[in-house]
């Protein structure tokens, strides 16, 4: 911006201020501003924000994001052929006797392992209901009612204690 | 690492930093790294922390680039980025942006810089401008911190009073009223640094000691 300019710019706004005139002055003022120097940020500014971004993964660039998607895509196509011909060349291996009598096993296990967990559940509604007993007794239960109720209480209690010292810092032990 | 043309519209290089050029994200920088300096540099007159603040807005920037609409202008979105993180960050600090008597800049690296004509001008009118500048400069710097927020976010980001008003958070009426007085304040303190406004007394021009 030459002198002339400014001095141009800096006259029009200070009359136009004068004289009250709101939008004139905030033109020139506007255009007197924008002939502000800029600051320069340190030299490798834009450098290191490059590098932050590119660590924080912000970007990555459309070849590199290419290379690795047909990487990935030959590598499955790779394992799916070996895995393919794996199968077909062991299939005339196979005994039919070995693979029924393994199918068995496979059944019988899981049949003992869900009957085991039917068996742990059995034995929980058996406590259930030795619980549920003892409950309908009224002594038993205002004794359950009044333990319920004291260990709310000590909670609370332990609370407002740790609300008390919420200023305990952390040391290092060394 | 090639160059992107400095023609590219901004639009267009948000489009191409999207798809993953790096190129563009440089090209970015390159066209803000200044402006959004300044900004942050007025607002919280310390090199060091402009420089880190400038850097955490631009880094904000790129995260949210997915979300900038291509419809609104980049600088403005920029500037409210910068703004909001140098805001944040005095608040979370309890600094207070108040003004300062002391003025920024006055090392030589703080000078003020020439800018795209400089080269077209004189010593002397190099000089003049720079004064000006210079004076200017001081009296941004002196008003209080609400007339400054506003005056950096109306003349500097070059946003509307509306998007002041949603950046800052103060209703239309108060931010028109902030600008209008920061105005007549800042005539003021240019007033007492020796530039007389025209048709005065005095000259419009500092006389040199």
């Amino acid at each position: 911006m030459s002198e002339r300019r400014i001095d141009d710019l800096y006259r029009a706004w200070r009359t136009a201020e004068r004289r009250d005139e709101e939008r004139s002055a905030d033109e020139a003022f506007a255009a007197l501003f924008a002939g502000l120097p800029l600051e320069a940020p340190p030299a490798g500014f834009s450098g290191r924000v490059l590098a932050l971004a590119r660590a924080r993964a912000g970007f990555v660039p459309a070849a590199s994001r290419a290379r690795l998607a047909a990487a990935l895509l030959a590598l499955m196509s790779l394992g799916t052929l070996t895995l393919a011909s794996l199968v077909v060349s062991s299939l005339p291996r196979l005994d039919f006797g070995v693979g029924v009598r393994a199918f068995a096993r496979l059944l019988t296990f899981t049949w003992e392992w869900i009957a085991s967990g039917m068996a742990f559940w059995d034995r929980m509604a058996g406590w259930g209901a030795v619980v549920a007993h003892l409950v309908d007794v009224p002594a038993v239960a205002a004794s359950l009612l009044a333990g319920a109720l004291a260990a709310a209480l000590a909670f609370v209690l332990l609370r407002r204690l740790l609300a008390q010292h919420g200023n305990l810092t952390y040391a290092e032990p060394y | 690492m090639g160059t992107t043309d400095p023609r590219t519209p901004d639009a267009e290089l948000v489009e191409q930093a999207l798809a993953g050029s790096e190129r563009a994200y440089a090209e970015l920088l390159r066209r803000f790294e200044r402006p959004v300096y300044t900004l942050v540099l007025r607002m919280v007159r310390d090199r060091t922390l402009a420089e880190d603040l400038s850097q955490e807005a631009f880094l904000k920037a790129f995260d949210k680039l997915p979300s900038f609409d291509p419809e609104r202008k980049l600088s403005s979105w920029l500037f409210k980025i910068a703004h909001n993180t140098a805001i944040d960050h005095l608040r979370r600090r309890g600094v207070e942006t108040s003004s300062l008597d002391e003025p920024l800049g006055d090392e030589p690296e703080g000078r003020a810089r020439e800018i795209e004509d400089a080269a077209a001008e004189t010593p002397e009118a190099a000089a003049e401008r720079s004064d000006l500048s210079r004076a200017l400069t001081r009296a941004v710097e002196r008003l209080r911190p609400e007339y400054r927020q506003v005056v950096l976010l109306r003349y500097q980001a070059g946003l509307e009073y509306a998007e002041i008003a949603e950046t800052t958070g103060y209703p239309l009426g108060t931010v028109k009223t902030y600008i209008h007085r920061a105005r007549k304040e800042l005539a003021g303190h240019l007033s007492e640094a020796g530039w007389a406004p025209p048709g005065g007394a005095e000259t419009s021009r500092r006389e040199t000691p």
